[in-house]
């Protein structure tokens, strides 16, 4: 029941995001749709997955896309005058009804057939390192997959860096005590739960992504409260963002490198000191995936001007 | 009979994500309806994980994979969007 429910939410607030002509409804309803997605992926027994959503899907992209949507053009400027606004033309709509019956015809078949990995995931767990089986398959089993995609985050960075416009609208700064004094009480507290959730990983739900999450947001705290915190004019600090920035995938390139030396292979960790060095590449991960999105969500500020980061 | 549900539902979803990526006017609602449709297929990943207890590991494993790589793209679309507004609207002055 609760299931179905929270289905034909789901499916209402989707509709809802892509019919909507305001910008500003259409992404106010995408973030509640993450969040309706996270809960129901705690439904299908993924709470890793769960978490990672709400606070990267729902959370940092909602941020990501409500600053950015100052600086857009009006939804009427990029549509010509006259122009049809009614939907799609009946050939568009036979077409996308085929494809829709061609999909539920191929999930039907999957539904029948019953492929699973977790029999060779659980054998194997014990030379993982970690007790944890998704933790396990990230950072050990399909460990290359896992530092393709920091490679991915940290490219992804240096595009937009690339496509950096400084920001020419000026907009009231967020300033005042009670922010202040509650993002210096939050922050230590912030930083400890995204400790807890790293050393978490290893034996339950968390780990990397999700404690660079809660970085990535305590970080943003601390620029929007405008606290003499992290920017680059302040000595040694540059140097900190670029190594934090590199330091993910460099780690785990460089324990997999060492892997090759140990005879386990490239990614391969002798079972015995697994479990140690996937907390050095986790925190190395966290500390990176944290500085990145922040990174990522502070440069698409209205106000953000080169040289703060 | 809950596995069945989320499957119409990821199916749904990817479809809608399309037909909003079809009638979009504007880049946001082109990114906005890909992570729609993104979200849809996550789920179905999912779904396929949880059919029999315990969940699968392995394409939990992907989907937070994917989540990142998805919010990597979306971040590089919006860049490029504002990139396209600003130099529009240094041609218009």
């Amino acid at each position: 029941m609760l299931d179905a429910i929270l289905t034909l939410l789901i499916l209402a607030l989707a509709w809802h995001c892509v019919r909507t002509t305001d910008l500003f409804e259409a992404i106010v309803v995408f973030i509640a749709l993450g969040m309706l997605v996270a809960l129901a992926w705690t439904r299908l027994q993924a709470p890793d997955a769960a978490l990672a959503e709400a606070a990267i899907g729902a959370g940092l992209a909602g941020a990501l896309l409500l600053a950015s949507l100052r600086q857009m053009p009006e939804m009427s400027a990029t549509r010509a005058p006259g122009a049809k606004t009614t939907g799609l033309g009946w050939f568009w709509w036979g077409l996308w009804g085929a494809l829709g019956l061609a999909l539920v015809s191929g999930v039907a078949a999957i539904q029948t057939t019953s492929v699973s990995l977790m029999p060779q995931v659980q054998a194997h767990l014990s030379d993982s390192g970690v007790t944890h089986p998704v933790t396990a398959v990230l950072l050990n089993f399909r460990a290359l997959d896992t530092a393709l995609e920091l490679a991915v985050l940290l490219w992804a960075w240096m595009a937009q860096k690339q496509l950096f416009v400084p920001g020419r609208q000026t907009v009231y700064p967020l300033q005042g005590q009670v922010l202040k004094t509650a993002v210096k009480a939050l922050l230590p507290l912030m930083v400890l739960v995204a400790v807890y959730l790293l050393w978490r990983g290893s034996s339950a739900p968390g780990g990397a992504f999700q404690s660079g999450a809660v970085l990535a947001s305590a970080w943003l705290m601390l620029w929007l409260a405008q606290l003499p915190g992290l920017s680059r004019k302040q000595g040694g600090m540059r140097l900190g963002i670029q190594a934090g920035w590199l330091g993910g995938v460099t780690v785990f390139l460089l324990v997999g490198l060492l892997g090759v030396f140990q005879g386990a292979g490239f990614m391969g960790y002798p079972p015995d000191q697994a479990g140690a060095w996937i907390l050095l590449i986790e925190s190395a991960a966290a500390l990176s995936i944290g500085l990145l999105l922040a990174s990522m969500v502070l440069v698409s500020m209205p106000d953000f001007q080169e040289g703060t980061l | 009979m809950s596995g069945l549900i989320y499957s119409l539902c990821a199916l749904g979803l990817v479809m809608i994500g399309l037909y909003g990526l079809a009638r979009a006017h504007h880049g946001l609602q082109q990114l906005l309806a890909i992570n729609v449709m993104s979200a849809g297929v996550f789920m179905l990943l999912l779904t396929m994980a949880a059919r029999h207890p315990p969940a699968d590991a392995v394409p939990q494993a992907l989907v937070l994979t994917g989540i990142v790589v998805a919010i990597s793209a979306l971040a590089l679309g919006l860049a490029l969007l504002r990139r396209l507004a600003a130099e529009e609207a240094e041609s218009h002055d």
